[in-house]
């Protein structure tokens, strides 16, 4: 025997739901449950796609923890001091958070700038350009000491730092100069240079305009 | 010939969503609740039944009790946006107890069986592709079919009270009318 696909569907349809007896099932007696049996129990439909969102949320959350921590918490702290004196506080990777002035001259210098993500040696730099380009460093050295919450971390910064600086008042007091008058006008926000701005021992210091102020450069005396 | 084939069909199909505003109101001891309740219902809860049991007086039998459990349980029925699956479940928790009740008791023989399974089927065609349909089909396959044509769900909403995929449903409902066109186009044997 052949039938088609309509057919069996309606000989399903023919034979199959014997009307209910609705009058027996409402009125028979029935205990109401307290709680849901086995029988019962509603399925949770929502399981799954609750369970992978708060996973989602989870790594997200710690994601960002993470980052915080590693980026954005203080770890350590460099104190640049003799003359205006300022606090730089750096993440884990040695990245400027924040400078903060801590006399009034070193913050009509940090007026209008802002080191965030330098890298801490290119703004102890620019810093030390600034005092002496302002003449604070006309017979004084500036100092540097270091806190971070690991103490040989903090030993390592504060030798690195004041190598550093070493360097570069050594590179500066081996070339002729001109002395510069301090100054109260503030400079415009430098650049964050690629690397710390060096000087070598052959180079003079050539101001523009012959007055020893901003604008001048390093020239090598090789050029001449 | 399709026309009465549809005429029929949406004859036999229930409401198109079951309201889940009814099973509170049964929770309350309302009887006209429940009496539309079980008018939408049953078709669905009866075909799901027999697909499982095969045999149509346990299917009824379960489907009753469905209900009795459904007036003892409705004031704790939590609102999910899918009241049909919760009969569903119950249906198939009562139905799961028949089969492992019946699994001890002793069989009747086979042909004593089937003639008082399906006396109630007069038309001796219909008679054979139900039979087929209960014999030679997987469960899977049974719930499709039977939820489809005996009840009138559509294909969506059976894959949406029965938790799976709609490309499931159909896949299995067009695997499960070849079978039987195969399984009656070689005289009604099953192999």
């Amino acid at each position: 025997m052949f039938l088609t696909k309509r057919e069996i569907e309606s000989a399903l349809r023919r034979g199959g739901v014997p009307p209910g007896n609705c009058e027996q099932a409402a009125h028979a007696p029935v205990q109401p449950m307290e709680v849901h049996d086995y029988c019962t129990r509603q399925p949770r439909l929502r399981r799954r796609g609750v369970l992978l969102l708060a996973l989602c949320l989870l790594l997200a959350l710690g994601a960002g923890g993470f980052y915080c921590w590693d980026r954005l918490l203080p770890y350590s702290t460099l104190a640049l001091g003799g003359g205006p004196a300022f606090l730089l506080r750096l993440n884990r990777h040695d990245t400027v958070l924040t400078v903060e002035p801590v006399d009034e001259d070193a913050r009509v210098l940090l007026e209008g700038r802002s080191y965030r993500d330098w890298d801490y040696q290119a703004a102890l730099a620019a810093l030390v350009d600034d005092l002496e380009r302002a003449g604070y460093l006309a017979g004084t050295s500036p100092t540097v000491t270091a806190e971070s919450n690991s103490p040989d971390r903090a030993r390592v910064l504060e030798l690195d730092a004041q190598q550093f600086l070493q360097e570069k008042l050594d590179a500066w007091s081996s070339v002729i100069r001109p002395a510069p008058e301090p100054s109260t006008t503030v400079p415009p926000t430098p650049e964050p240079p690629t690397t710390p701005p060096e000087a070598t021992p052959g180079d003079r210091w050539q101001g523009h305009h012959g007055n020893g102020y901003g604008g001048g450069r390093w020239r090598t005396e090789a050029h001449e | 010939m399709i026309c009465a084939v549809e005429a029929l069909a949406r004859t036999n199909r229930p409401a198109q969503c079951l309201d889940e505003g009814l099973l509170p109101r049964v929770g309350q001891g309302d009887m006209v609740a429940f009496e539309v309740l079980y008018r939408e219902s049953w078709p669905a809860v009866y075909a799901l039944a027999l697909s499982i049991l095969q045999n149509p007086a346990d299917a009824e039998d379960a489907a009753q009790e469905t209900y009795l459990k459904v007036r003892a349980a409705a004031h704790l029925y939590v609102p999910q946006g899918k009241p049909m699956a919760w009969l569903f479940t119950i249906t198939k928790n009562l139905c799961r107890d028949r089969l492992r009740e019946r699994a001890g008791a002793e069989p009747l023989p086979e042909d004593e069986e089937r003639d008082a399974r399906f006396a109630y089927v007069s038309d001796p065609t219909d008679r054979l592709v139900l039979e087929g349909a209960l014999a030679l089909l997987n469960e899977g396959e049974r719930q499709v079919v039977l939820l489809h044509t005996a009840s009138g769900l559509r294909h969506r909403e059976i894959a949406k009270a029965l938790g799976q995929p709609l490309s499931t449903v159909l896949s299995r409902y067009n695997r499960a009318l070849k079978k039987l066109q195969r399984y009656l186009s070689e005289g009604g044997v099953c192999s």
